[in-house]
């Protein structure tokens, strides 16, 4: 036995003296938090990579890596070619997809972030209007804005907080992407002059971008997805002559209660969706909105908007047949035969879909 | 140490019934569960919860007719009721075979347990270095005997309650349109799923081999139903989020969906929980596959009638880190699980045979 | 005292060698050669009625001269020559520890304990006579173990005044001390103290047999004992709680432990204790029970935090960077930055030389220790982070670490913790996180397998005692607490009527 421990303190000392094999230290690595995916020519892709350099003397600076590669992974290989640090994918925060890029499909592309565990699934997934290098260029001059990738990342944070695009990370694009009758929505950007500015959404079928909605139409989406978060509302309030100013009413959208109701009606789905707002009016005019018949006003005037909205939105996710709401799951759910009877694109394009609206508003503020 | 120990380990393989319970919940939960959604759900789509609910009725049968062969012959181990059955050649032979068993199951549990390390942490160690490391603890609880180990193993029983408040955590990405609708995958499919969810239940035959050591045996039956129960009930939930969450299209491209499952949570403040989850899952795999190596070197000492435990077990440790190395990669190892599921399959069965043969032959029945 | 004399009595018949020659020259020429080279041995002869001659023997400095003068000589020298027999003599003498010996080892070993011993001249005996006088220092609280609400006091060098501490406090005739002898050459005694009706006579046994077995010249501070009668010699866990505090050995004795006491020690050991004992301290019972609940909550907190956060620094730092939340990613960098070496050369750095610095500040005088801690902190805390040789942020983990390990009630607890720490820093160096994980399954798989005098040393948590558990993490209020715990095996477990 004596000899056994010998053996096996030799054996402890000698795994404590070799070098540690996946040693990777901290201040050595350099962390992308950006990525930007555009197309180049010849059958390549334009990669954008940024890391912040991190230094006595530096302060909020950030070295950008652009490189053409064939995957993302020869990216990163290419950064590491040229950065001081040993660039390491693992605190990538968002990804940022060119529009040709997101319509050409891109469920291949992020693979990587799951087959490799280091990397994270919870980046999040969003759509670029316009080139993600010049965005993200423009981005590490933007004197009064954190560095480019905190500033995107808390961007994107607020207004998902905010209600007004979605989260789609890469497990939730993967998820939608993989099961049938659900199609994947990402988030929408848009380089302006001094900032970044939130668009909208953009609406996938299958992993190909089809189509694009604003972030109005973006919160009454996720309201209907039964994702509702807390946006704002606004509906045409009154025309001031004198200023020649429309002043529009705000309702701030506290909860949704969702009743959806799928029947097969003569092979064609018909969706009945009921959709019960609780509000908060943020702002109106001086009036008794105590009263019930001023709230009845206010309330049949946002329904009457949501409605509109409601219409144009289904109309033009059924056109482009994205369907990030899930009917055909729940058709496949609920109707397993009539959904292997059908090709469902073509069946979600002609289904009829009816919405109804209701707001309540629950409190007025401290006025009458 | 060892004389001053020696005289403490008199009793240091007495369990009780309740230690028992733990003991069989650790060797099914912990390797097989990595693997087992997946594998389900290729059979059987998303019903792949209803086989694991008729899995875990069918192995509480082999269970109790397991626990009523032992009944039968009150005081003895599956190794002496071997050679008292089938006569010394035949019982020694087949006594051999359960050591090759349980040997083969620990040294895949080993492989499987360095590979799910590499995967997730360790890229570039060298696997044997890190195989003797892990088993370093094992290796000193098994010298220290069955009550050790099981009460070690009761520590795994936070460790699952984590597991489950971690699922809870993820809730609104659960989506029951994924489990519908029920049945949906038809009867054949189901039925033929139940075979790989045995695999997941595997671990009662050890009941067997550590039998006489209990020592209030009138509780051990329901105690051993029990803990049956349990891991059937943790099997279900874990298969019924993973189901929930992924789909059944995506849930059949993962490897260890209960990780992936991990990268899939942004926890506020450390973004990221994966490694944390992987951390606090080791112990459990260890767990099981310490029952196996336990067994193992438990019916070798047992057969063979061995005086020096600790060289013995010193030499047991390398030979069982060598021979865990000889599966070529990740794929062939699953070769290898395949013919030991199989093969664990046919112990539970030889078992069950045995209770009927024991009434033609009934030399040594309840004979003390 | 008669039953050992008793005994003493019948081994010195056995051996002729051993007995007390009728001839006093005799006999002080034999003790004369076993004090060779002892000028603290005082022979004095006496005449008794002007005819027997008899010689007393002590020695200078631990017999009280005055009390033998008055209670023990004297009466003896007014006895009558008939009446000098063994019966007679005893019966006469005022003091209240006398005894009659016929073996001659006795004489020497109770010479040497302070007793005075009387020969006579033709009587086969020794009379002696226990009035002794050691200088020993008066009660204070003891500096390790300071508490707010509980008695000030403390146990002392010898162990009779200490067993009168724990009478005073137990007005119980349940109260036993077994006295052994231990030490081959320093011929000490060490006391079991126990409570008849509550602790258990098997672990007495083992306990007893255990200390009885222990060859040694010496034991000199009570932690020999200690590590003489361990089961599990390779762990870095104290498995006997050792303490200065006479209220927390009666503690002991109440939930039916034994309280092991060594003569020239004030350190008493409690045997068995569980692994949470060491986090226990009395405030937690003698203040509210919500704030010792909290109290105690943080100091299990510490010793996990001691353990577990430069391990978890070293893990994250250089080998999971991506577990850096991302707020953290550029402040924590920007300090590593400028460090030279890697985490486990710095972790390594800044860890040894805070032991050193604590090691130092033991043994310095108050005075001078101040001195270290403005050294310590201005080279630690300013100068290293300047000069680039560790991190700020490390600084930090570091001095957590060391709070974390100052709140720890027990030294010996402590010292473990410190140590399991560095195996801990060590393993993560070299497989990160999973280095983590295995030393903490090696932690409580050996916390599992370790036993204290027999009984499991992670008691309430592992095997899982539910009514104990009310006394781990939180003090339920006192009410709550009517049982004993089962760590002691106690024969009755309900406290009080």
């Amino acid at each position: 036995m004596r000899k056994v421990k010998k053996l096996v303190f030799i054996l402890l000392l000698t795994v404590l003296l070799t070098s540690c094999w996946d040693e990777n230290i901290y201040e050595k690595v350099g962390y992308i938090l950006n990525v930007g995916i555009e197309r180049s020519e010849d059958n390549k892709m334009l990669i954008s990579l940024t890391n912040p350099v991190v230094g006595i003397q530096q302060q909020g600076e950030v070295e950008m890596i652009t490189t053409t590669a064939n995957s993302l992974r020869e990216a990163r290989e290419n950064g590491r070619l040229i950065s001081p640090k040993n660039l390491g994918g693992g605190k990538i925060q968002h990804i940022l997809l060119s529009c040709d890029m997101a319509e050409g499909g891109i469920h291949n592309l992020l693979e990587v972030f799951q087959r490799d565990p280091i990397n994270p699934a919870l980046a999040i997934i969003v759509v670029v209007d316009g080139s993600p290098k010049e965005l993200i260029e423009k981005s590490l001059n933007f004197g009064d804005k954190p560095r480019s990738a905190y500033y995107i990342s808390q961007l994107l944070e607020n207004n998902i907080r905010n209600g007004y695009i979605p989260e789609t990370r890469i497990y939730n694009f993967d998820i939608a992407y993989f099961a049938p009758g659900l199609d994947p929505i990402t988030p929408m950007i848009k380089l302006e002059p001094n900032g970044i500015r939130i668009i909208g959404t953009a609406l996938f079928s299958g992993d190909k971008m089809v189509g694009r909605i604003d972030t109005r139409k973006s919160s009454l989406l996720l309201a209907a997805m039964n994702q509702l978060r807390n946006p704002t509302f606004f509906i045409d309030n009154y025309f001031d002559e004198d200023l020649e100013v429309e002043f529009y009413t705000a309702a701030l959208l506290r909860s949704v209660k969702r009743k959806l109701d799928i029947k097969i009606v003569e092979n064609r789905p018909v969706i009945n969706m009921e959709l019960i707002f609780d509000v908060t009016l943020d702002e109106y005019r001086w009036d008794r909105t105590d009263e019930k018949v001023t709230q009845m006003a206010i309330e049949d005037a946002i329904v009457k908007g949501m409605k509109e909205d409601y219409k144009q939105l289904f109309n033009y996710m059924q056109k482009i047949g994205s369907d990030p709401l899930g009917i055909g799951d729940k058709v496949r759910a609920k109707y397993n035969n009539y959904w292997q009877s059908v090709e469902w694109n073509e069946a979600y394009k002609v289904a009829e879909i009816n919405i109804d609206v209701e707001v309540v508003i629950k409190q007025y503020g401290v006025i009458k | 140490m060892i004389e001053e120990v020696g005289r403490m380990l008199d009793h240091k393989h007495q369990i009780t019934s309740r230690q028992l319970f733990v003991f069989i919940i650790a060797v099914q939960i912990g390797i097989g569960i990595l693997t087992l959604p997946s594998i389900l759900v290729q059979i059987a789509g998303h019903d792949a919860w209803i086989s694991i609910i008729m899995g875990g009725i069918i192995s509480s049968f082999i269970l109790v007719i397991i626990m009523l062969l032992l009944k039968r012959y009150k005081d003895k181990s599956i190794l002496e009721i071997n050679s008292v059955l089938y006569g010394k050649h035949i019982g020694g032979i087949l006594n051999i075979l359960i050591i090759v068993y349980s040997f083969v199951a620990a040294i895949l549990g080993i492989r499987i347990f360095t590979n799910v390390i590499k995967v997730s942490t360790l890229k570039l160690t060298p696997p044997t270095v890190l195989t003797f490391f892990i088993l370093i603890p094992t290796i000193y609880l098994i010298w220290y005997g069955l009550k050790a180990i099981c009460r070690f193993v009761n520590i795994l029983l936070v460790i699952y309650s984590l597991v489950i408040i971690f699922l809870l955590l993820i809730y609104k990405d659960f989506r029951f349109t994924f489990l519908m609708p029920v049945g949906g995958s038809g009867i054949k499919p189901i039925t033929m799923a139940i075979i790989p969810s045995l695999f997941g239940f595997l671990g009662i035959e050890l009941v067997a081999i550590i039998y006489p050591n209990i020592t209030d045996k009138e509780n051990a039956m329901k105690y051993a139903l029990a803990a049956n129960l349990f891991t059937m009930v943790f099997f279900l939930i874990v298969t019924i989020f993973t189901t929930g969450f992924y789909g059944e299209v995506m849930l059949k491209q993962l490897e260890y969906p209960l990780f992936s499952i991990s990268r899939s949570y942004k926890a506020p403040i450390v973004e990221r929980i994966d490694l944390f989850f992987v951390a606090f899952w080791f112990p459990a795999m260890a767990s099981s596959l310490r029952n196996y190596l336990f067994s193992s070197f438990y019916s070798i000492n047992e057969v063979f009638n061995i005086k020096k435990r600790g060289k013995v077990l010193f030499i047991f440790y390398i030979v069982a880190v060598l021979v865990s190395r000889i599966p070529k990669d990740q794929a062939h190892t699953n070769q290898f699980l395949e013919i030991l599921n199989l093969l664990g399959i046919g112990i539970m069965g030889y078992l069950c045979i045995s209770y009927l043969f024991s009434f033609v032959n009934k030399r040594g029945v309840g004979i003390k | 005292m008669g039953k050992r004399n008793r005994e003493k009595t019948e081994s010195g018949m056995i051996n002729n060698e051993n007995e007390i020659s009728k001839s006093l020259k005799e006999s002080l020429l034999r003790i004369e050669e076993a004090f060779k080279d002892c000028p603290d041995l005082i022979k004095r002869k006496v005449f008794l009625n002007n005819s027997t001659e008899g010689c007393i023997l002590y020695l200078k400095g631990i017999v009280n001269i005055d009390l033998v003068q008055r209670d023990f000589i004297n009466p003896i020298l007014s006895l009558k020559e008939e009446n000098l027999t063994d019966i007679t003599i005893l019966g006469s003498v005022s003091a209240s520890n006398v005894d009659c010996y016929y073996d001659f080892s006795s004489i020497i070993t109770d010479i040497l304990s302070g007793f005075a011993v009387f020969l006579i001249d033709g009587r086969p005996f020794a009379v002696v006579c226990k009035l002794d006088k050691y200088e020993i220092r008066s009660i204070q609280e003891p500096e390790t173990e300071k508490n707010v609400r509980g008695p000030h006091e403390g146990f002392r060098e010898t162990i009779e005044s200490n067993m009168a501490t724990l009478r005073r406090k137990i007005k119980n005739n349940n109260l036993k001390f077994k006295l052994i002898k231990v030490g081959t050459t320093m011929n000490q005694t060490v006391s079991i103290a126990y409570i008849e009706d509550i602790a258990d006579m098997n672990l007495l046994e083992e306990l007893n047999n255990k200390i009885e077995g222990i060859n040694y010249d010496g034991l000199i501070p009570i932690g020999y004992i200690e590590q003489f009668i361990t089961d599990f010699k390779l762990s870095p866990f104290p498995q006997y709680l050792a303490t200065e505090r006479p209220d927390k050995a009666v503690a002991g004795l109440l939930e039916g432990r034994f309280v092991i006491m060594q003569e020239g020690t004030p350190v008493v050991l409690i045997a068995p204790v569980s692994f949470f004992s060491f986090f226990q301290a009395l405030d937690d019972y003698s203040t509210n029970w919500m704030a010792g609940s909290l109290i105690r909550t943080i100091r299990l907190l510490g010793a996990m935090l001691a353990i577990f956060l430069p391990a978890l620094y070293i893990a994250i730092t250089s080998f999971h960077y991506f577990m850096v939340p991302l707020d953290l990613l550029v402040p924590l960098a920007e300090s590593r930055a400028k460090v030279p070496f890697s985490p486990i050369v710095e972790a390594l750095i800044l860890e040894v030389t805070l032991e050193m610095l604590r090691e130092a500040s033991i043994r310095l005088p108050t005075y001078i220790g101040i001195s270290i801690g403005v050294v310590g902190g201005l080279v630690i805390g300013q100068a290293a982070v300047a000069a680039g040789i560790v991190s700020d942020l490390f600084i930090i983990i570091v001095a957590v670490t060391a709070i974390a390990s100052f709140i720890i009630p027990s030294y010996d607890m402590g010292l473990a913790i410190r140590f399991i720490r560095f195996i801990f820093i060590l393993s993560s160096a070299v497989f990160g996180i999973v280095g983590v994980v295995v030393s903490t399954i090696m932690l409580i798989a050996h916390l599992v397998v370790l036993e204290s005098l027999g009984q499991p040393y992670f008691q309430p948590v592992v095997p899982l005692r539910i009514k104990d558990l009310k006394d781990v993490m939180v003090r339920v209020p006192l009410e709550l607490l009517r049982k004993r715990p089962d760590q002691g095996n106690p024969n009755n477990d309900r406290r009080g009527r």
